[in-house]
């Protein structure tokens, strides 16, 4: 695309700090207080109506960014952007007027749905609790929106409970209740990875054909480069609370830079013939992130480490046009 | 493992209950029919009663014979017909005191688990030292402070049993709060008071039958034992627990029937309610009847 | 290749109030010495039902009701409870997704490895430390681990655990059931490289069973592939992947993301998976398929084998009657 998108949310230096739950023994021996870093510096900006993958192993802090972004999360230091106005600490109605514009879909759709409410009154609360419709207009809406995601017929979708659908419906419910607001920007969390393998695809689809629709911006959250490549415009990868390496999803499979991404891309699973090619392997896993290694977070796993990267952090530069990474060999 | 609240593991189940067979479900059901036929008893205690419950009608102490079938007592009242109506005061304080307690109780746990903080630890805490005496020292205790009569009476049982529905649903608040589904309401920007109503509250509700009818077998023997100890209902209302304790000076005397029978309803509404709540849970919880 | 395992139209069923889960209905199978098996399906397809009844494990209301389980010549489901605890452990083992579930927490690994050894054989206790450490060694987990408890590992060295306890007795088959899914993808790809490793170095039977079929690929040398009970079709990996025959393979294939995908845009299966109490009649993924005629409705499809490739399906049934 060559015309400049607006960005439609961003982050300065997001930051995200959990308290270390400790017993009452540990409590009393030591009073120093320890924090599981999740988040750590992280700068971004999504433009209007792209799909951004954010893509990581568990627990570097993907999943803490997002909720970050759509402010489930008080963030405990840095910036968030949404349309130019800072909404970083937001709060009260302000905070309820904003939640119509941003959207999040969580990995498990089972349990993100209210076992006591029908599906019709789930993905119709929103329009009430926002005042944007009521009983038999809220009902229209919801009907339209259970038929253009394929819940049909939608009459009898609207009367059923989340335990008498299947994985790939509840998912679509949950869909639909993010939609149903028509928001500027929705984060979705893992959606695919609970999903039965066949129905995957589907999800993603309806997806696709939701956004041509209804002009929303994504930022994908997942664990899974494939899916990241399938999906997205743009991909950033995470690892220790970090962005490691960010570019648009053809330059990033085309030429990756860090070595972690690297590595992440050589690990993945190809089916076909098992042609003897060499895979660029990490030992070990990833540290802990109370205590993250010093200077560059990978070097103790990096096969490419040279002295500097145990010293000093290394930051997220431009390399070249929109493609920024975050090490010391370049 | 994160713990999946009882309520969740609930639902299903409860949908279902219409398809299947009753037999199945005998316990429940034999606590039922007792709780209606005692019910019965005290809605039409007027029409089946053979005597006024208060008024001498014959000798005093006449063994059951034709005329008084559950014989009479010191006074010459009517046994059968004291037990008759004696059925309405000791189910309306079981019932009213169990409603007492689970508004309470309930809606105090609801705040005390959502709200949390300092208001949590401080409520918790009075909860728990309440819990910790023996709920029928705390009954006599409460029952002293205010006096005999039947609303007192109810109001001590009532306030004995809070703790109970207190801790039950703070500690599945504290869980079902936590849920995907109460964070995914926050995220369409629903207010405290929507998802405390719409997103908790119905989740956290479906194990307080079972509660309440335990609750009520409780009652039933509290109440028998505050009048028995004469903390109770003022004479000569008719009533079980009073009956008892009047009719125990005799028994060694040889008049066994003045003691007898009123303590055989006692037992059998007790009984009733206990079985109910068993029943529940069993058809309630799912894990006890796994295929 | 000697044949090690043969199943032959093993039947698995749980009798739950629901009605009869025809989990397992009717899958016939051989596994070579040293051969590895993907056994792919989605979730519900049987798949892991077929993985434990090789060990005897299968849960009530469960049962085997019907096919037999030939391991090394002896019939596996006449076996009583004593006579399969001495083969389970000892010459058919199991990794399972969650290790935690399967390690004693409150046991350090060394000895739970050192226990293993020592209910099956008879040997001095400093010799079955020996081997113990010399089996966390293959996995890559250094000696001084020895005397850790499960909770001081990460995920993959849970895992790398699971594994040495597997092969710990030398068995000649192991069942790994999805061994990787809960891990990430770099300790993913370190686990198949060991144990792509292993079976090299000791000419292991592998049963790899899996949802994921990238995974399966990376070790398997066989797919078989699993649909509501069924065993729809199974070849070479490289055939399966390259000339699918049956409709849900291909479907299946077409329907995951993967990273040098040939196929542009994701094909999605439609309907979910069926339910194994009320199983569609005729051939099972009829309703899901998009050559479905008649005869599909209708009647189950035989199994019919094109060389060494066998596919349940009525498309491959007219040509070769």
């Amino acid at each position: 695309m060559i015309r400049m998108s607006r960005v439609i949310i961003s982050a300065i230096n997001l930051t995200k700090y959990f308290p270390v739950q400790r017993g009452f023994l540990e409590r009393l021996i030591s009073r120093k207080l320890e924090y599981i870093r999740a988040v750590d510096g992280v700068d971004l900006e999504i433009k209007e109506e792209e799909t951004f993958a954010l893509v990581g192993e568990t627990g570097c802090g993907k999943t803490t960014t997002g909720r970050l972004l759509v402010r489930l999360l008080e963030p405990t230091g840095g910036d968030i952007f949404f349309r130019g106005i800072r909404i970083t600490h937001i709060k009260g109605e302000e905070l309820r007027k904003l939640r119509r514009h941003l959207q999040i879909i969580f990995q498990d759709p089972y349990a993100s749905l209210n076992p006591r409410m029908k599906i019709g009154d789930a993905i119709g609360h929103p329009l009430e609790i926002h005042d944007i419709a009521k009983g038999r207009e809220k009902r229209q809406i919801v009907l339209e929106m259970l038929e253009k995601v394929g819940l049909t017929p939608a009459e009898r979708y609207y009367e059923l409970y989340p335990h008498q659908l299947s994985g790939g419906e509840r998912q679509r419910v949950v869909i639909s209740r993010a939609m149903i607001l028509k928001p500027d920007f929705i984060v979705a969390d893992e959606p695919i990875s609970m999903i039965d393998v066949s129905l995957r695809a589907k999800i993603l689809e309806l997806m696709v054909d939701l956004k041509k629709e209804f002009h929303v911006t994504y930022l994908f959250i997942t664990h899974d480069l494939a899916t990241a490549k399938y999906i997205s415009d743009r991909i950033a990868v995470m690892y220790l609370g970090k962005i490691v390496e960010l570019a648009t999803t053809d330059e990033l499979f085309s030429n990756p830079l860090h070595p972690y991404v690297k590595a992440l891309i050589s690990a993945i699973p190809r089916p076909g013939p098992k042609a003897e090619r060499e895979r660029l392997l990490l030992r070990g896993e990833i540290p802990s992130p109370i205590n993250p290694p010093s200077g560059c977070r990978l070097h103790p796993r990096c096969p490419f480490k040279i002295r500097i990267c145990s010293k000093e952090e290394p930051k997220l530069l431009e390399k070249e046009r929109g493609h920024y990474v975050a090490c010391h060999l370049y | 493992m994160k713990r999946t609240p009882l309520s969740r593991t609930i639902i299903p189940p409860l949908r279902k209950i219409r398809r299947l067979n009753l037999s199945e479900y005998w316990i429940a059901i034999s606590g039922a029919v007792i709780i209606i036929v005692v019910s019965l008893m005290a809605i039409l205690a007027p029409l089946i009663a053979p005597y006024d419950p208060i008024e001498t009608v014959g000798d005093s102490l006449e063994p059951p014979n034709t005329r008084f079938l559950l014989g009479t007592d010191n006074i010459g009242r009517d046994i059968l017909s004291r037990i008759i109506y004696g059925s309405r005061i000791s189910l309306s304080i079981a019932f009213l005191a169990s409603i007492i307690s689970m508004i309470i109780g309930a809606s105090l746990g609801l705040l005390s688990g959502y709200i949390g903080g300092t208001f949590d630890t401080t409520l918790a805490l009075i909860m728990d030292s309440m819990y910790a005496f023996p709920s029928i020292i705390l009954a006599i205790a409460i029952a002293y402070v205010l006096g005999p009569g039947i609303l007192n009476v109810t109001i001590s049982i009532g306030i004995v049993y809070i703790p109970v529905y207190f801790r039950m649903i703070r500690s599945e608040v504290l869980s079902t709060k936590e849920s995907l589904y109460v964070e995914a309401a926050r995220a369409i920007g629903a207010s405290d008071r929507v998802i405390l109503l719409k997103y908790i509250l119905p989740n956290v509700t479906a194990s307080l039958p079972v509660v309440f009818s335990l609750n009520a077998t409780d009652a039933i023997l509290i109440e028998a034992a505050l009048s028995f100890l004469g903390l109770g209902l003022p004479a000569p209302t008719p009533d079980w627990g009073f009956d008892l304790k009047n009719g125990y000076h005799f028994i060694t005397a040889g008049y066994w029937w003045p003691v007898t029978f009123p303590g055989l309803m006692i037992i059998i509404t007790a009984l009733g309610f206990s079985l109910l709540s068993e029943g529940l849970s069993e058809i309630l919880n799912p894990r006890l009847r796994e295929v | 290749m000697k044949c090690l395992l043969n199943i032959n139209e093993l039947k698995v069923y749980y009798f739950t109030r629901r009605g009869v889960v025809r989990a397992v209905d009717g899958v016939s199978l051989n596994i070579s010495r040293g051969e590895v098996l993907g056994l792919v399906g989605e979730s519900g397809s049987g798949k892991s039902t077929l993985g434990i009844s090789l060990l005897g494990l299968v849960p009530p209301p469960g049962r085997v009701v019907g096919g037999s389980i030939i391991f090394d010549g002896i019939e596996l489901t006449k076996l009583s409870a004593d006579e399969f605890a001495k083969i389970r452990g000892r010459r058919i083992s199991m990794i399972f997704q969650d290790p935690m579930t399967s390690l004693n927490p409150l046991m350090k690994i060394g000895d739970h490895l050192m226990e293993t050894i020592m209910i099956h054989e008879n040997i001095p206790k400093n010799e079955a430390r020996e081997r113990s450490i010399k089996a966390l060694e293959e996995v890559g987990i250094p000696p001084e681990r020895f005397n850790d408890y499960p909770h001081q590992f990460s995920g993959g060295m849970r895992q790398r655990v699971m594994i040495a306890l597997a092969i710990l007795l030398n068995p000649d088959l192991i069942i790994a059931d999805e061994p990787t899914t809960a891990l990430d993808v770099i300790v993913q790809a370190q686990i198949i490289d060991l144990l792509n490793n292993l079976r090299k170095q000791y000419n292991m039977s592998i049963l790899l069973i899996s949802h994921d079929i990238g995974v399966v690929s990376e070790i398997a040398d066989k797919i078989a592939v699993m649909y509501a009970g069924h065993l729809v079709e199974m070849a070479d990996v490289d055939v399966i992947f390259k000339d699918p025959l049956h409709p849900y393979t291909s479907a299946l294939l077409r329907a995951v993301p993967l990273i040098e995908s040939k196929y542009e845009k994701l094909y999605y299966i439609p309907g979910s998976p069926p339910d194994l109490v009320n199983p569609p009649k005729g051939c099972r993924f009829h309703p899901r398929c998009p050559h479905a005629t008649d005869i599909c409705r209708t009647r189950e499809p035989r199994t019919v084998s094109i060389e060494d490739h066998i596919v349940k399906c009525w498309m491959y049934c007219d040509t070769y009657e």
